[in-house]
């Protein structure tokens, strides 16, 4: 796996992007501004995802989502302007249909979006965020990490010392099977419990709660992190200021009315794919660079 | 507008002063280790439940830390727990609103019981227990017969106020089980004694009444960013009565298999915790 | 070279206890020595050493002085105590605190508020020091316990205490992992200078680095000394903490009865010119003699065969390649032996064990055992199997549990039943006690204690040794041996311990790469191996083959008196 360049930025300009996405995503039915992005999430996210086998599992679970969206929708609302068909004597409209394909297509974009935010954004990073928020909220994070990877090793020896002492019978019925794995975590409970002693006095011993304890993380944020930074803080605020002023804003039931579009939509609606597609064009970049500095020295 | 993202904005912030208070208040090691700890215990408590055993052990713990080890603890726990375990279940809209039920679940425990006496090894076992049942059903007694009573006024209310077709099983369970609670507070100032029938009681009301309580308003909520998008129609009365109902029958076998847990490993939990506190030198 | 602790007339008892835990202890530590504890459980060397840190002191009334440096111990502040000494205990898992590698490097300086460029070049430098920085971003958890322990060391060490206690940092380790722990151990004091205090077993090791030596006997310092003089003062003593002591240094005491040698190479070497004139006739009866001794070659017992191995193969399902951690392996267990299964880690000692118990099935090949035979296996671990609040009532949960083994019984009789099995193990003081509140031997005999009430007939045990000083694991020996000749149980083990299974084991098995690479007659065994063998026969194997446990060199000893 060859390390990808978004992970050298700082976890703060990542954040920044995707949620910068997700806002825009979830706040409008504008179809153009879905369109868009919907194609640009699906694109970073086939550049970043190193499994493409997760992604046709995402495609496979956006389908019925999409499915269920559209039939839904006639269920729920009896307007419109255009009748397709009529069921039991009511009518069923084609602005129903076109507002449930708009909806799905947010649901999915918000959904891709999400998967690029778990891509970028690995536990690591995320408690980094919230350990900025608080040190201790910091600490917590990292010792129950630390600790639930311990608990489930330690539950599953116990299980298999308790298989192997005969003590549970492993064919038994559902009941008695609870009763044992009850009976197993709370051996792993008083366990637990007693080995939490020798962490204390561990941490103790280390000097934890000294006064001015600060917390160390690895990542730097350099020039380059704080420009992108500014960047996207002003890309967001001008999208916010065009979504409050309801420049994208779209009815579609009963009658489709769409606004009409400004020199500052379509600028901002640039602004958006360009911000999107970021990661993909450093990408792009950086590759070029690299096959011709292997041109050069071949 | 998108009420979500509203409503996960307002939890963050109400979720701030938390997080400076933690900030601000030193926690000793012991404290710290204590609470990582349970939070560690109650994710992968529910992680076996999700995939072994349809339990609710989890939610069961997070009420038997706070019991333990005080409500801002059972708060911290509940909080910790729930968000971390969602990065195994799936994070979501959901996720801010189960971290608040879970958070005051354990907080509840941590101030309606009093302090527990230990068991010690001498004391017999069934005599314990008779007594357990004995004091438990007691102290059960008041504030059980509050909630029922609170329920059949709601069952009053539901044959004279009924729309049709209306199923009694919504969110009259739901307002008059709190309003029970509340009574409770308000009549009986004392804490509860701690013991496994008490405990189990606790669990059940509690699970059922907060947690579905609020889980079934969030459903609402969280729904309403894609089935009504930006129509306001969907955030009303009529489908929060909806989600009510059709909350019940979760809500309940929840409460119950939580309940269950709480019955069957609630003591040892407790007894437990009480006596790492004493080797720790925490009193 | 300056005193850098010094220990005034210190006696210490725990809340609740009118017993003192230690009494006038007088005792000074050189600045930049290797300073070792030792003694049998309950004398007080963790006690001494975890009043030596500020705030880890127990619960408990003190008189007397410790000073570390010029300063008291009660009166250090955390901030100083943090910088000045640093403390290791046994079990690898529990000291870590954070999720990852690099975070658990930098909790110490985190805590003394240093700041975060400062701590990147101190973790760094010590992840280089500590030869850790291939894995300083992996997760702690998918680490070995060696690594652990080794994390743990450099954790502690980043704050640079001048002084680093170690209370038993081995005894979770395997041996290979021992020996590259307290080479590391042994650095840090040549190249930092660092006063080591150590609790430790495994010496063969460490003892030739090793400057002074303090022996304590139920609270008290039996005796100080340095590592070549400790074994003559234990003799005049006469105490049996000697069996504590390297074998080498043993063999050669025991044999010249002088203790200038300390070494594996002296004492070898001292060997060969000694019995050098030796005739090789008498060389080959001595060799013949030590053989007779053993029953297991000369009886006439019969022997069946209770397991039957025939061509098993294994592998886990998630593992990627497939690849075999059984393969074609064949082994025969006979009726009423200890049968010990040796191998190192990953060789797939661990893995039979779960197929024997039917945990894992094997995906070929046929496991056969003698019909309708009671079979268990104890858990490495003996915590893994305690659930009750007391002692006597550990025991009695079995009973109570197993009411098919127990019908005629009544309550009176159950009751007996409890205590005479408390008997058997020595721990009738301890019905009343928490089961977690024993020593690791205690729990040992106590795992062992509640395994046998379910009456196996045939048992297995997962290391059953490990963290256990010299005098359990002698005890935990006897004890088998004693179940093994009165009740006429098969006993297999998958141990580490060498020395312990020479003593004790009828037949070894080696497992090397899912196979058994030998199998045999435990002194044949080690007879024929040249370096996975025990110290005695490391030090005697270029004279006496079949030489491999103490009381062979004794015998040794004797005969050649004749001669």
């Amino acid at each position: 796996m060859n390390q990808k360049q978004y992970e050298k930025a700082h976890p703060l300009v990542l954040l920044l992007y995707v949620i910068t996405m997700l806002i825009v995503t979830m706040s409008t039915i504008n179809v153009i501004v879905l369109l868009c992005s919907f194609f640009t999430g699906l694109l970073v996210c086939i550049c970043l995802e190193e499994n493409k086998k997760k992604l046709v599992n995402l495609i496979s679970l956006s389908i019925p989502i999409i499915v269920f969206m559209i039939g839904l929708q006639p269920l729920l609302y009896h307007t419109g302007s255009k009748v397709l068909f009529y069921v039991n004597e009511s009518a069923v409209y084609m602005e129903n249909y076109l507002y449930g394909a708009v909806i799905s297509l947010m649901l999915v974009s918000g959904i891709i979006w999400c998967v690029i935010l778990r891509i970028m954004i690995d536990s690591e990073k995320m408690f980094y965020l919230f350990g900025r928020l608080s040190p201790t909220l910091g600490l917590f994070f990292t010792m129950i990490l630390r600790f639930i990877p311990l608990f489930k090793n330690r539950l599953k020896q116990i299980h298999e010392g308790q298989l192997a002492m005969g003590i549970i019978n492993p064919s038994a019925g559902l009941l008695s099977n609870m009763k044992y794995r009850l009976r197993e975590f709370s051996i792993l409970v008083s366990w637990s419990l007693e080995s939490s002693i020798e962490t204390a006095n561990s941490m103790e011993s280390r000097g934890y709660g000294l006064k001015g304890r600060t917390s160390y993380h690895k990542f730097t944020m350099n020039k380059r992190d704080k420009i992108f930074i500014s960047i996207q803080i002003m890309i967001l605020a001008f999208l916010v200021w065009e979504l409050v002023n309801k420049k994208y804003r779209v009815y579609m039931l009963p009658v489709i009315i769409m606004n009409k579009w400004d020199i500052f939509n379509i600028a901002a609606l640039v602004l958006f794919i360009c911000e999107a597609l970021l990661p993909v064009i450093i990408e792009l970049v950086f590759y070029v660079k690299k096959k011709s500095m292997t041109k050069k020295e071949s | 507008m998108s009420y979500w993202l509203i409503s996960t904005v307002v939890l963050i912030v109400s979720a701030l002063p938390l997080a400076l208070h933690y900030k601000a208040k030193k926690l000793k090691a012991r404290e710290v280790v204590l609470i990582a700890l349970m939070a560690a215990l109650t994710v992968v408590a529910n992680l076996i439940c999700a995939f072994t055993i349809p339990l609710h052990l989890g939610t069961s713990l997070v009420i038997l830390s706070g019991i333990g080890l005080g409500a801002q603890a059972g708060l911290l726990i509940g909080v910790l727990a729930r968000f971390i375990c969602n990065f195994f279940m799936g994070q979501g809209m959901w996720t801010p609103w189960q971290m608040l039920a879970w958070g005051l679940l354990g907080a509840l425990g941590g101030i309606a019981f009093a302090k527990v006496e230990v068991i010690g090894h001498l004391s017999d076992k069934k005599k314990v227990l008779k007594e357990n049942v004995n004091t438990g059903i007691k102290a059960v007694l008041f504030p059980l017969v509050l909630v029922v009573f609170c329920e059949l006024i709601a069952f009053i209310s539901y044959l004279f106020t009924r729309a049709d077709n209306e199923s009694f099983f919504g969110w009259r369970l739901y307002i008059f089980g709190f309003l029970g609670i509340i009574l409770y507070v308000i009549f009986s100032r004392s804490k509860i004694p701690t013991n496994i029938i008490t405990v189990t009681v606790f669990t059940f009301i509690t699970v059922f009444v907060i947690y579905g309580g609020i889980m079934n308003f969030a459903s609402m909520i969280t729904g309403s960013s894609y089935m009504g998008a930006g129509s306001e129609s969907y955030i009303s009365f009529e489908t929060l009565k909806l989600m009510y109902i059709t909350g019940v029958p979760y809500d309940f076998l929840h409460a119950l298999f939580a309940s269950i847990c709480s019955f069957l490993i609630g003591d040892s939990v407790i007894q437990k915790l009480e006596r790492i506190k004493i080797k720790f030198g925490m009193y | 070279m300056g005193k850098i602790v010094e220990i005034k007339d210190f006696s210490f008892s725990y809340s609740g206890s009118d017993e003192f835990a230690l009494e006038d202890i007088n005792l000074g530590i050189e600045e930049g020595s290797i300073n070792l504890l030792i003694g049998k459980s309950g004398s007080g060397k963790s006690t001494l050493l975890k009043c030596l840190k500020t705030g880890m002191m127990p619960a408990g009334r003190n008189s007397g002085k410790i000073l570390i440096g010029s300063r008291e111990v009660g009166e250090m502040s955390q901030l100083e105590a943090t910088k000045t000494v640093g403390l290791v205990t046994q079990n690898p898992d529990n000291q870590i605190v954070t999720d990852t590698v690099w975070h658990e490097l930098a909790f110490g300086l985190e805590n003394l508020g240093v700041s975060n460029n400062s701590i990147r070049s101190r973790v760094a430098e010590m992840a280089e020091y500590f030869g850790i920085s291939d894995w300083y971003n992996k997760k702690v958890t998918s680490l070995s316990g060696g690594q652990k322990q080794l994390l743990n060391l450099a954790s502690v060490m980043v704050t640079t205490p001048s002084i680093l206690l170690l209370d038993e940092p081995t005894a979770q380790l395997d041996p290979i992992a021992t020996k590259r722990f307290l080479g590391q151990i042994a650095a840090i004091n040549a190249d930092l200078g660092t006063t080591i205090i150590m609790i430790e077993h495994n010496l063969e090791n460490i003892y030739e680095k090793v400057d002074k030596i303090v022996a304590l006997e139920n609270g008290k310092v039996l005796a100080t000394g340095d590592k070549s003089t400790m074994i003559s003062k234990l003799r005049e003593l006469e105490s049996n903490l000697t069996l504590g002591l390297p074998k080498a240094v043993r063999v050669y005491e025991k044999l010249s009865e002088k203790t200038d040698r300390i070494t594996v190479p002296q004492v070898r070497k001292w060997i060969k010119e000694y019995f050098v004139d030796m005739p090789t006739n008498i060389r080959k009866d001595v060799e013949n003699y030590l053989r007779g001794q053993d029953p297991n070659i000369n009886s006439d017992k019969k022997i069946s065969p209770i397991i039957t191995i025939k061509d098993v193969s294994f592998y886990y399902n998630d593992n990627i390649d497939n690849k075999k951690v059984l393969n074609n392996l064949n082994l025969q267990i006979n009726e009423g032996e200890i049968t010990a299964i040796l191998g190192g880690n990953g060789a797939g000692k661990s893995t039979l064990l779960k197929l024997l118990t039917n945990i894992e099935k094997a995906k070929s090949g046929k496991i056969k055992v003698a019909k309708n035979k009671r079979i268990y296996m104890l858990p490495q671990n003996p915590l893994t199997v305690f659930t009750q609040i007391s002692v006597e009532e550990e025991l009695a949960e079995i009973i109570l549990l197993r009411s098919d083994l127990y019908k005629e019984l009544d309550l009176e009789k159950k009751k007996e039943l409890v205590y005479e099995s408390l008997k058997n193990i020595g721990l009738e003081s301890c019905a009343k006690r928490h089961p977690y509140d024993l020593s690791g031997g205690e729990a040992q005999k106590l795992a062992i204690a509640k395994i046998m009430l379910m009456k196996p007939e045939i048992l297995l045990l997962d290391e059953p040794t490990k963290g256990l000083d010299p005098f359990y694991r002698q005890e935990i020996g006897d004890m088998l041996k004693k179940l093994v000749d009165k009740e006429g149980i098969t006993v297999v083990v998958v141990t580490h311990d060498l020395e312990w299974t020479a003593r004790y084991a009828n037949k070894c098995a080696l497992l090397f790469d899912g196979e058994v690479a030998s199998l045999n007659n435990t002194r044949d065994f080690f007879a024929g191996n040249m370096f996975f063998t025990t110290g005695v026969n490391r030090v005697m194997s270029d004279i006496f083959n079949n030489c491999i446990v103490m009381s062979d060199v004794e015998k040794i000893k004797k005969l050649s008196k004749d001669w």
